[in-house]
């Protein structure tokens, strides 16, 4: 019954799943532009299209209310399901634009996966066949896991296999993000944490190596990913891990990264939703 | 082959383009250098300030430290390992400082005196060691 619950549950992707995809990403989404759109009134380190067009006139604090008021008016048609190839491109030119902003006022927050999420959808719904149902989940799936596998590459190519070796030096950058935490509120917790975590990660540097190990080999492979909706919820929650161990060793959650691989590979809330339902009505979901 | 195309044309793209919102590499945390930097404040009484007691979320201290590499990069200022010069840490600590301070009310603030410091964490025979460098200070009006 187990068996047959699970194979249901992996066959495919339920229009309730992607409704709560949809709420999921798109609320952080805007939760993101929110803050992007604050406190920025020049292009001081121009970067993206920025460096070949002045973009100081997009930073009035006009132009940032109007695109955070534009960023809320999308998510809505977003959630509602309206004009989705209107709705999905305009999100990735929102999108395009308020982080390239961000990156060009030197905060390098790495939002690229949100803004490619909306120009795959875009895709999807723009080639409208039968499989949009699968593709529009599936083809962010694909852009996830091509960011994991670029920041594996990334470890490699600026440092080689020696970066699993440089582990143990990683412990001063567990003990840095325990400092931001720790001088952005004056709560001596972090610093105490910090430097036992810090300590703990000198004294078992193998310990450390291994994981730091296991986390290059989950994003070099997040093609595996990739195969079907099971090996994405497995594969997301192996990821998922890591993104906890990252939290808990260096106090950090990359969230323009982990938040769509949560939603998308894993995305729990489509689970509990399905499995109630499933325990709500046993006889209409399982086949006999 | 569909269920692979997306994935194999961004990532050969952003590896082509690098850091070029939509694309990039990806490069967080991808060496781990002998040196952590930490930007912080405090007053003329070498009290702590903390960012945001007293700021908002876009003067938080990692946002702090990104504001740091950004502008030694864009003039140039070779950085890491505490190699900067007196002078260049000077000047980037005076536009730190302007940055933090734009478009704030500072009347209500209860210091005379806003110093940066970076603190510098570094590894020696297994050891976790720091300096501490005063890169800027200003004197509040209020």
């Amino acid at each position: 019954m187990k068996k047959r619950f699970l194979d249901k549950y992996f066959s495919a992707y339920t229009n309730a799943e992607w409704i709560i995809i949809k709420i999921t990403i798109s609320s952080f989404w805007l939760y993101i532009i929110k803050i992007t759109s604050i406190n920025k009134d020049a292009v001081p380190f121009p970067s993206g299209f920025c460096t070949f067009f002045d973009c100081s006139a997009l930073v009035s604090s006009y132009t940032l209310v109007l695109f955070f008021l534009t960023a809320c008016l999308l998510t809505v048609l977003y959630i509602l399901e309206k004009w989705m190839i209107f709705t999905t491109i305009s999100m990735f030119l929102v999108s395009l634009i308020l982080f390239t902003l961000e990156d060009s006022n030197g905060i390098l927050n790495y939002n690229v996966l949100y803004s490619m999420t909306f120009f795959v959808q875009f895709i999807a719904y723009y080639r409208n066949n039968a499989n949009l149902k699968s593709e529009r989940i599936q083809f962010p799936i694909q852009i996830i896991a091509a960011g994991y596998t670029l920041a594996g590459i990334s470890k490699l190519y600026e440092s080689g296999l020696g970066w699993v070796a440089q582990a143990p030096q990683a412990s001063i950058q567990m003990l840095k993000n325990y400092c931001y935490a720790y001088y952005d509120t004056g709560d001596n917790l972090y610093l105490d944490k910090g430097m036992q975590l810090t300590t703990y990660a000198l004294e078992h540097a193998n310990t450390i190596k291994t994981l730091f190990a296991v986390s290059l080999f989950l994003e070099l492979f997040a093609c595996l990913a990739l195969i079907n909706k099971k090996s994405a919820f497995i594969y997301g929650l192996l990821l998922t891990s890591m993104h906890i161990g990252i939290f808990y060793f260096m106090h950090i959650i990359i969230i323009p990264v982990f938040i769509p691989m949560l939603t998308f590979m894993v995305n729990p809330w489509g689970l509990v939703y399905w499995s109630l339902s499933v325990i709500s009505s046993p006889r209409q979901v399982l086949p006999r | 082959m569909k269920k692979y195309f997306l994935f194999g044309a961004y990532l050969i793209l952003s590896l082509v383009i690098g850091e070029f919102h939509p694309f990039s590499r990806l490069p967080m945390y991808n060496s781990f250098p002998n040196y952590a930097y930490i930007f912080y404040l405090s007053d003329e009484n070498e009290r702590l300030i903390p960012y945001l007691k007293y700021f908002d979320y876009s003067k938080n201290a990692s946002y702090i430290a990104f504001f740091f590499y950004s502008i030694c990069t864009q003039h140039n200022y070779p950085y890491g390992t505490d190699q900067e010069d007196p002078d260049h840490l000077e000047k980037t600590g005076k536009e730190i400082m302007d940055i933090i301070l734009k478009n704030e009310d500072t009347t209500p603030f209860d210091f005379d005196t806003l110093k940066l410091y970076r603190k510098n964490y570094y590894i020696h025979n297994n050891q976790i060691r720091y300096t501490d460098y005063l890169m800027y200070e200003k004197a509040i009006s209020r």
